[in-house]
């Protein structure tokens, strides 16, 4: 075991402490632009952290949109989940929720929610690679794991319910948070596996309408 | 002229002096000693949600395959990256649980002051794997453990029993220049943290027409407790508008007020009652209760009464 003894540290001499203090400098520097450009870089402050960004991305210092605020009382700041369906069966009842490990509260559910929050975001802005790329893997890890293969995935959002909903205010009936009128779908494709294990995804576009299905990422059969 | 020139070489010195009085003083390393735990507890509570879908991220048959988190890194072949993880060697379950297990044990003895040095870099390694991994499922609680993990490294913190021992014992403290700079450093990276929460808040509406606890309030998936059925029309609006605006007044008031030694104690007894709250409220446990912990970087001596007598100190000298 290590033992705790006593001993004066001298302070360090002027050469090293300047040395030391050249080290500090800049990587304050670093933290203080990652912690000003969190939000809404300027383009300096972009230019600037992707000439630093070796040193700040390696250690994690690199903030990057992470929501550190918890809300800004937007669509993007409720809860996200990913839905799929293995069966025809086109019912509310058919589809499945992908589920993390412990309460909605558990680092492990936080993760999920933060994977359905991507394709979302990235869908929105109409982006489909991404959240293709996402539910291809989706796809592929249901198929292995659970011996079914899904035929549709979709990215839904829980809206947040008003505080006059919630409370009954006079002449708002109560209503149930989790009422399917709260769901929102944000993206949905169907999905199928070939028989070699490749997946092909087609964003729904409207009520039961198939997009072009988008192109397979490289390194796929 | 001459004024310029007498004012600029005074703030100079005067400067100089203030960061060689902030930075180089021998200090006891207690304090590194106790966020040594502090970090070693949170990794392995990191760490242990990861034991429960490990594979299911970063397996063969996973939701995150290394080439899929590769692409999205990159933007698509788009962008460099800089994001380096011993578990994107292999997505065998063998090689990921036995690095997992490693990383674990590391944590584990890390917060008991076994090899601290060691332990600290192993776990800086570790934790930095997990997040570069897939970097997109990490949040805040990610950015915090891993700032203050990295600090970790920089200097000796103390082996076992080392926040606690000294507390029993009249034997002088161990002291070191280099755990001083390294609970500094987590000193003025939690400081800017605040102030940049409190910016980010300011940046939404929602915080400033008071709304924002609502909206963590409301979220049924992620809140511990349900207060929505306690919120009364009439005088709710006022409650939810009042927890937001002391949520925004405090993270500003901490990034600046910290540095004042008879504010310091009151700000740190708050953090107690608002980090929990907001654990309640949001879901976001680790990340709060991180926040809260970290808490104890402020703490100079070795036990928390010394918060205390910090403003009494000056005077018996």
């Amino acid at each position: 075991m290590i033992r705790n003894e006593p001993a004066r540290s001298a302070v360090p001499p002027p050469g090293i402490a300047n040395v030391v203090s050249i080290g500090l400098f800049v990587h304050l520097f670093v933290v203080g632009l990652a912690v000003a450009s969190s939000l809404r870089p300027s383009p300096l402050q972009s230019r600037l952290l992707s000439v630093l960004r070796p040193y700040a991305q390696a250690l994690n210092f690199d903030l990057d949109f992470t929501p550190f605020h918890f809300t800004h009382g937007t669509g993007a700041d409720v809860a996200h989940r990913i839905e799929y369906r293995d069966a025809a069966d086109a019912s509310e009842s058919a589809w499945r929720v992908l589920t993390g490990v412990g309460a909605g509260w558990s680092e492990s559910a936080q993760r999920l929610d933060r994977f359905a929050r991507m394709a979302a975001t990235f869908a929105e802005e109409e982006d489909d690679q991404v959240p293709a790329e996402l539910v291809r893997g989706i796809a592929k890890h249901l198929a292995r794991n659970q011996g079914k293969a899904p035929i549709r995935i979709r990215v839904r959002r829980h809206l947040v319910q008003t505080m006059d909903a919630a409370s009954g205010l006079e002449g708002v009936a109560r209503r149930d948070p989790n009422d399917e009128t709260y769901f929102q779908t944000i993206y949905e494709a169907n999905v199928l596996i070939d028989e070699r294990g490749g997946v092909d995804v087609a964003k729904v576009t409207g009520r039961g309408e198939s997009a072009q299905p988008v192109e397979r990422g490289r390194g796929e059969p | 002229m001459g004024h310029l020139a007498g004012y600029a070489g005074r703030l100079g010195a005067a400067a100089d002096l203030a960061w060689r009085r902030f930075w180089f003083e021998s200090a006891p390393i207690e304090p590194l000693a106790r966020m040594r735990g502090v970090v070693g507890v949170f990794s392995l509570y990191a760490l242990a949600w990861f034991s429960a879908d490990l594979t299911a991220w970063f397996g063969a048959d996973g939701l995150l395959p290394r080439d899929t988190v590769g692409r999205l890194v990159t933007g698509f072949g788009q962008e460099a990256t800089y994001r380096f993880s011993l578990f994107q060697a292999s997505d065998h379950a063998g090689f990921l649980w036995g690095a997992h297990a490693v990383f674990a044990s590391s944590a584990l003895l890390l917060a008991i002051g076994v090899l601290p040095r060691w332990m600290a870099l192993l776990n800086l390694v570790g934790l930095l794997s997990y997040v570069h991994r897939a970097p997109m499922l990490t949040g805040p609680f990610e950015c915090v453990l891993t700032a203050l993990a990295a600090y970790l490294c920089i200097a000796p913190s103390g082996g076992f029993g080392t926040p606690w021992r000294r507390a029993r014992s009249s034997e002088e403290p161990a002291r070191s220049v280099a755990a001083h700079i390294a609970v500094r450093l987590m000193q003025v990276h939690l400081a800017a943290l605040h102030v940049m929460i409190g910016l980010n808040m300011l940046g939404g509406e929602a915080w400033w027409n008071g709304d924002a606890a609502w909206w963590m309030a409301a979220r049924s998936e992620t809140r511990i407790l349900d207060v929505t059925r306690l919120v009364s029309p009439d005088s709710g609006l006022f409650l939810v508008n009042l927890a937001t605006h002391a949520i925004v007044a405090y993270a500003l008031a901490f990034g600046v007020l910290i540095w004042n030694r008879t504010a310091r104690p009151l700000l740190v007894m708050l953090a107690i009652p608002i980090w929990i709250g907001l654990a309640l409220l949001s879901g976001q446990v680790g990340y709060c209760l991180l926040m809260l912990a970290a808490n104890l970087a402020f703490v100079p001596g070795p036990t928390c009464a010394s918060l205390f007598a910090i403003e009494a100190e000056p005077r018996t000298r």
